[in-house]
């Protein structure tokens, strides 16, 4: 039975990474049919409108507002909604945890309790030189990287870069 | 007219001293220039009496190797505030990723060195002459290379525009107006002014750097990104992921104080991100960077 009970689990695991999730929209936008800028205009989504985002290609989001229209929305039309009030991720006290004997710093970040790296780590730091020659050994050069890159068929392109403002 | 005049003067006192601290790289930062100079048949110190004698050039001309040597002291601090993670392929296989991007850049030929910082938090840092630091806590939040290619484009943009540079000068200048009576100082009071360099590191970090230069740096992270051949909506899904955040999360409270929010760095991006679009199909390159990722998720069992 516990073996039944598990298998219906895993199919909500795998669909986790697209994952709807709620979303505001931010200015009157329009809902594409496809992931295009000359895409079909599906319908008009008002600013603070509520909508489920699901999967990003390029600069959209699947999208489904709440009237149960479905089509795509431009990332920079929507903001994900915060996940205000869930709690702490749980990551700082975990590090608290893990990290509370560690040396090198002064005893500041042991006696806050619960937070993450902040300015005091960095205020108390006395520079450690040796982990930064260390890096060296590490590193990739630049024959290196490009077929690091070919492996995945990334192709350098030449663009400009982008106004600070739209003209 | 007259701040002005000031600021002049003491511009190469403050360059000077900036490559003093950045020689100490071996010493005791409290020990200092005393014993550098102490140890006179060393290399590096002939090198360090030539840049203190011979440097007298605006702080944005040094050279690449007196940057680097300025940079080098700042990556010691973040290093000491949050140790590398130990996991060398993990730490290679950022390398790559931050090399390929850098090479897009107008520095290609710096020695760029990246590294994951075994912490939970939330962020990523850069120093001057080619030193970008990740937290593990952003890197396991990603979800492909496309992203943590826009987060590290983001910081390879501190470098190229020397924004750290500009900022620990402007800060540092203001306290040294006070401190430097003349050139000809004491050691003592020459290891006090190093101290204050440091610190002006130190403080830039807890402080963040001007709004604007974070603006920037995204802008031109996702034209690196795209540069590079990946999909360049990366940084910007990586902003909306901190957005959807709790922003009462500990893990983001010292990237938060520093930074823009990610819903205003978005917005501000809006206008011109359609520019991109052309490149909206390059890779994300989810596999190969998931299987990254799993190799610390194991580590940490």
């Amino acid at each position: 039975m516990k073996i039944f009970r598990m298998l219906r689990v895993l199919p909500l695991i795998a669909v986790l990474p697209v994952m709807a999730q709620p979303a505001s929209v931010v200015r009157d936008t329009e809902l594409m049919a496809q992931p295009f800028a000359d895409a079909k205009p599906m319908a008009v989504l008002k600013a603070r409108q509520q909508v489920d985002v699901g999967e990003r290609r390029g600069g959209w989001y699947k999208a489904k507002s709440s009237d149960g229209k479905s089509g795509w929305l431009r990332l920079t039309s929507v903001l994900l909604n915060s996940t205000q009030g869930r709690g702490d991720s749980g990551l700082a006290a975990t590090r608290q945890l893990l990290q509370s004997g560690r040396s090198g710093t002064t005893g500041v970040t042991a006696a806050t309790g619960i937070r993450g790296l902040d300015s005091a780590d960095v205020v108390n730091a006395k520079p450690n030189t040796e982990a930064v020659t260390r890096l060296d050994t590490l590193a990739a050069d630049s024959s290196e990287s490009r077929h690091f890159a070919g492996d995945e068929h990334l192709s350098a392109k030449r663009i400009d870069y982008l106004p600070a403002e739209e003209k | 007219m007259r701040a002005y005049s000031l600021l002049k003067q003491t511009r190469p006192v403050l360059l000077s001293l900036m490559l003093a601290t950045a020689g100490t790289a071996h010493a005791d930062l409290f020990g200092g220039l005393g014993k550098i100079l102490e140890n006179s048949g060393d290399a590096r110190t002939t090198k360090l009496g030539n840049i203190l004698t011979t440097t007298h050039k605006a702080f944005g001309e040094m050279s690449d190797e007196q940057e680097r040597e300025v940079g080098a002291q700042a990556a010691a601090v973040l290093l000491e505030a949050a140790p590398p993670l130990d996991n060398d392929g993990v730490q290679r296989y950022v390398n790559r990723v931050g090399n390929w991007v850098a090479l897009q850049g107008e520095r290609p030929n710096l020695q760029w060195r990246f590294a994951v910082l075994d912490d939970n938090d939330i962020n990523a840092f850069a120093a001057p002459g080619g030193y970008v630091f990740i937290t593990k806590g952003l890197l396991m939040r990603m979800q492909s290379e496309a992203e943590l290619a826009g987060v590290l484009a983001h910081e390879t943009v501190h470098v190229l525009r020397k924004h750290h540079l500009a900022a620990v000068q402007k800060g540092a200048r203001m306290d040294l107006a006070s401190l430097v009576a003349g050139e000809a100082v004491r050691d003592d009071q020459r290891r006090a002014q190093m101290e204050k360099i440091t610190g002006g590191f130190k403080e830039l970090y807890s402080r963040g750097l001007d709004k604007e230069d974070e603006h920037e740096a995204d802008r031109m992270g996702v034209v690196i990104a795209a540069r590079a051949g990946y999909d360049p909506y990366g940084l910007p899904a990586v902003l909306q992921m901190l957005g959807a955040m709790n922003p009462k999360d500990g893990a983001l409270a010292f990237m938060f104080k520093t930074h823009p929010a990610p819903a205003l760095r978005i917005e501000r991006l809006a206008p011109v991100l359609d520019r991109l679009e052309p490149y909206a199909a390059q890779p994300q390159v989810r596999d190969r960077f998931q299987a990254q990722l799993a190799t610390i998720t194991k580590d940490a069992k």
